[in-house]
């Protein structure tokens, strides 16, 4: 299938384009600001694409911290830390460097914390002290230092769900309490159809081949295709891959081995045409 | 869900496609007796999908039909109406036997057309619906049989009767009109139910056809089956069928009143259609499954053509969830032989040289230094080493027990088990096999360093993953399975759920909690069914355990 109306660059409008449910939730989100809001989803569903737009839209994308949780984060990552530093003399000297909380707390900085379901107790434990009605930071590691934290302070954290068959989620319940928006999400916030034909410069024939190859992928979830490996595809597309190469390259090892020549089948049913 | 043997280009692999579009129901193809290529169809039952296709290669295009027609089929939905149906039928009158086959005939053909339609759509190929046409076309001139010839019996009495679909498919499909059918009871159905056909024929809608059948199937269990018996149709109206319409020999004249008839037959389509819906509204073990599917329980205002929409949308990743809620369980027996063993030299070899390699990043029993280090020498604390985030999560290594674990690979699942207890005394050693009253559920043998269980019984793998989710946090953990081959048939309910797609179906959802997964496959592996594994060791047969996958099973458990 050949792409032939790209767009150019220039011509896109490179905007998110959210489902009414998108939009929705960037309302409320905005409503609720500056309380704690956590969203879980599957990978590639747009959380953080609807985290960011409501920093955008509040004009402070700029002013935006992020921290990607993991289970052996240090402390020294969210809070800081005492580092080396060189002096004017090039003798070390040892300086305090706030971490992404800190800054965040300090500054008034929305702080994007993703997969906070991964995240150490000690961790936690700072967090919480930052999320209700006291709203300090303390940093023991730098002399005692009380941070009050500053009224334009704002949490969202994204996090993949608990699984199908669990209910609970591993997050403190404590923390969990003090989310004013907590909530699934169990389809795509981003409307997939019009941020493909955006990036494929308004190919209603190819966006279609796309979306009807999702479809086809979504039927299992061992094949299936989140918003972003889409909208990868597409931009591999617009830069001028074909799709099967495109497929191939960006989601066919992603995938078990069983699953994957029928990941390509499909493909070449769709843009082999 | 059976894993088709893939062709060399992994373009073309039309059976897997084909498989994985019909989700868990099983493909089962069939040569549908004629020569055309897009000549295709696809009936169902409650578990198989039957294609009826070209024997032989066929174009990429034919193959695509067939998958649409296997996407796009609401043959679940037209299944429960089709129940409801004859339970009707059964509440109102007699035993609607021929009805349901009339029922299973017309849906049959009108949904593969509308499938075919879809599919055209879908794969933004118009080419395919255009071969269909003409060659169902073809294949209806040249009166290829096409198995849709069926015998109609009426329940409790003798009377017989063999009814050529094909002619009523060759109607639908526009190759014949209503002066050229032959069939009296074909002519009779479409006759009466012409507008009905004609709407159905040319839908896209899963709703139309169903609606059509049922009308159909109603008019003529009310018309003819409850009547004096098949072939007891009413008089054609006058002009109905022109000056030349020739009644069918041997028919009788009617033996109900139209409006009485068309009151029967709307009551048993307003009811059929009314209970499928409260019941997709209602039931609560469907609200159950949709909740673990993550999808929204349906509004109770909805009407049947919604439910009808929604089932398409949603019935497999409800199908899907339902797999999680299985009857199968594991738990733990205490009480199962348990033999010990003597680790061989050569293992003990290894574990002695794998331990100073991974020992730099964890100390034996997977703890870590931490940075309250100084406390030691100052104050004599010795509480300073902390678990590592890998370590402090659950280690589990579930060992297959089935009999087909004795001898050989018995030692060598015991030699892999000791070594991880050896290497990590946290992690937890269960063995599994199927409890002798039920084959379906698992035992759950804890066993330890040098020690392997009695082994017999068959591999319920799925009852013993479920087994675990009630013993463990399994969030984050590190689970290693010892297996010989695939899982056993769970026969839990076995027409909808296969032991595989539950194992895959679960270890799918662990894997979103975090959980890591590593397989040890000993032995021939020929009925190998991968789970989606993190780390995959094969040892064959005659192989000793070596240091790499001594070492392989380390890393993953400690990094």
């Amino acid at each position: 299938m050949a792409h032939i109306a790209l767009k150019t660059k220039r011509e896109r409008s490179h905007k998110p384009h959210f489902t009414p449910l998108g939009e929705e939730l960037i309302n409320d989100i905005q409503q609720v600001h500056p309380f704690p809001v956590a969203l879980l989803g599957a990978a590639g569903c747009g959380k953080t694409q609807v985290a960011l737009e409501v920093i955008k839209r509040r004009g402070k994308l700029g002013e935006m911290e992020m921290i990607g949780c993991h289970p052996g984060l240090d402390i020294i990552d969210t809070i800081g830390g005492w580092q080396s530093k060189a002096d004017e003399a090039g003798r070390p000297i040892m300086s305090w460097v706030d971490g992404p909380l800190t800054r965040a707390a300090r500054m008034g900085y929305s702080l994007l914390v993703d997969e906070i379901t991964r995240l150490n107790q000690q961790h936690v434990g700072r967090i919480m002290g930052v999320t209700d009605e006291t709203r300090t930071l303390t940093l023991t590691e730098n002399g005692g230092e009380k941070i009050k934290v500053h009224r334009d302070f704002a949490i969202i954290a994204t996090a993949n769900p608990p699984s199908a068959g669990y209910n609970v989620v591993n997050l403190d319940e404590a923390l969990k309490s003090r989310m004013m928006v907590y909530t699934f999400i169990t389809e795509p916030l981003c409307d997939e159809e019009a941020t493909v034909e955006d990036i494929l410069g308004g190919d209603t024939a190819y966006t279609k081949a796309f979306m009807n190859w999702a479809d086809d992928m979504r039927k299992d979830q061992l094949t299936y295709v989140s918003t972003r490996d889409l909208c990868y595809l597409a931009k591999m597309v617009g830069r001028g891959f074909d799709a099967m190469k495109a497929i191939k390259l960006n989601f066919r090892d992603k995938i078990a081995v069983e699953k994957r020549s029928t990941i390509m089948t499909s493909a070449s049913a769709h843009f082999e045409v | 869900m059976k894993i088709w043997k893939s062709p060399k280009d992994e373009t073309r692999d039309h059976m897997n496609f084909l498989q994985h579009l019909a989700g868990s129901r099983q493909v089962d193809v069939t040569p549908s007796g004629t020569q055309g290529k897009f000549d295709t169809s696809v009936e169902a039952s409650s578990s198989s999908l039957y294609i009826k296709k070209a024997s032989g290669r066929v174009p990429f295009n034919a193959s695509l039909l067939t998958a649409g027609q296997v996407k796009f089929g609401a043959h679940g939905m037209s299944a429960r109406v089709r129940g409801k149906m004859d339970r009707n039928m059964r509440a109102k009158g007699s035993t609607p036997m021929a009805s349901c086959q009339v029922y299973d005939n017309v849906y049959a053909i009108l949904e593969n057309k509308r499938a075919a339609r879809k599919a055209a759509d879908h794969f933004g190929r118009p080419k395919i619906l255009s071969d269909h046409l003409k060659e169902v076309e073809k294949s209806s001139k040249e009166q290829h049989q096409y198995g849709y010839k069926t015998t109609l019996r009426n329940a409790g009495k003798d009377d017989t009767y063999e009814v050529d679909w094909n002619e009523f498919r060759a109607y639908v499909y526009g190759a014949k009109t209503l002066r050229d059918i032959k069939d009296p009871i074909i002519e009779d159905l479409v006759r009466r139910n012409r507008d009905t056909v004609i709407g159905a024929s040319d839908t896209l809608n899963p709703t139309t056809t169903i609606l059509a059948a049922l009308k159909i199937a109603s008019n003529f269990w009310v018309t003819e089956e409850t009547g004096g018996g098949i072939g007891t149709v009413p008089k054609p109206p006058d002009g109905e069928k022109g000056e030349d319409a020739i009644p069918p020999e041997g028919l009788t004249t009617e033996p109900l009143g139209e409006d009485e008839a068309s009151d029967l037959e709307d009551a048993i389509v307003a009811d059929t259609t009314d209970d499928v819906t409260s019941e997709s509204i209602n039931k609560s073990d469907f609200d159950k499954d949709r909740t673990v599917a993550g999808i929204d329980p349906l509004e109770k205002g909805s009407s049947f053509d919604d439910v009808v929409n929604d089932f398409v949308d949603t019935s497999e990743q409800i199908k899907s969830a339902s797999a999680l809620n299985g009857r199968c369980d594991g738990k733990v027996n205490e009480n199962h032989r348990i033999s010990s063993f003597t680790p061989s030299v050569r293992l003990q070899v290894e574990l002695s040289d794998t331990r100073d390699v991974a020992g730099k990043m964890l100390g034996n029993s997977g703890q870590r230094v931490s940075r309250n280090v100084w406390k030691l020498s100052a104050f004599g604390d010795t509480n300073v080493f902390d678990k590592h985030p890998y370590t402090s999560s659950d280690m589990i290594v579930l060992a297959d027990c089935s009999s087909s674990m004795g001898g050989m690979w018995r030692k060598r699942a015991a030699e892999i088990s000791t070594a991880v207890k050896e290497r990590f005394p946290d992690a937890n050693l269960y063995g599994f096999r199927s409890n002798r009253g039920q084959s379906y559920n698992a035992d759950l043998i804890p066993f330890g360093k040098a020690e392997y269980p009695h082994c017999d019984g068959s591999t319920p793998l799925c009852g013993a993953m479920k087994g675990l989710e009630s013993l463990h946090n399994l969030s984050e953990a590190s689970v290693l399975i010892i297996t010989d081959g695939a899982v056993n048939q769970c026969y839990n309910n076995a027409l909808d759920r296969d032991a595989v797609d539950c194992c895959k179906s679960r270890a799918s959802a662990w894997r979103s909690k975090g959980v890591r997964f590593a397989t040890i496959y000993i032995g021939y592996g020929v009925r190998y069914e991968p789970l989606p594994v993190e780390l995959s060791v094969r040892i064959e047969p005659y192989d000793e355990i070596c240091s790499e996958d001594v070492n392989k099973v380390f890393q993953f458990f400690g990094r």
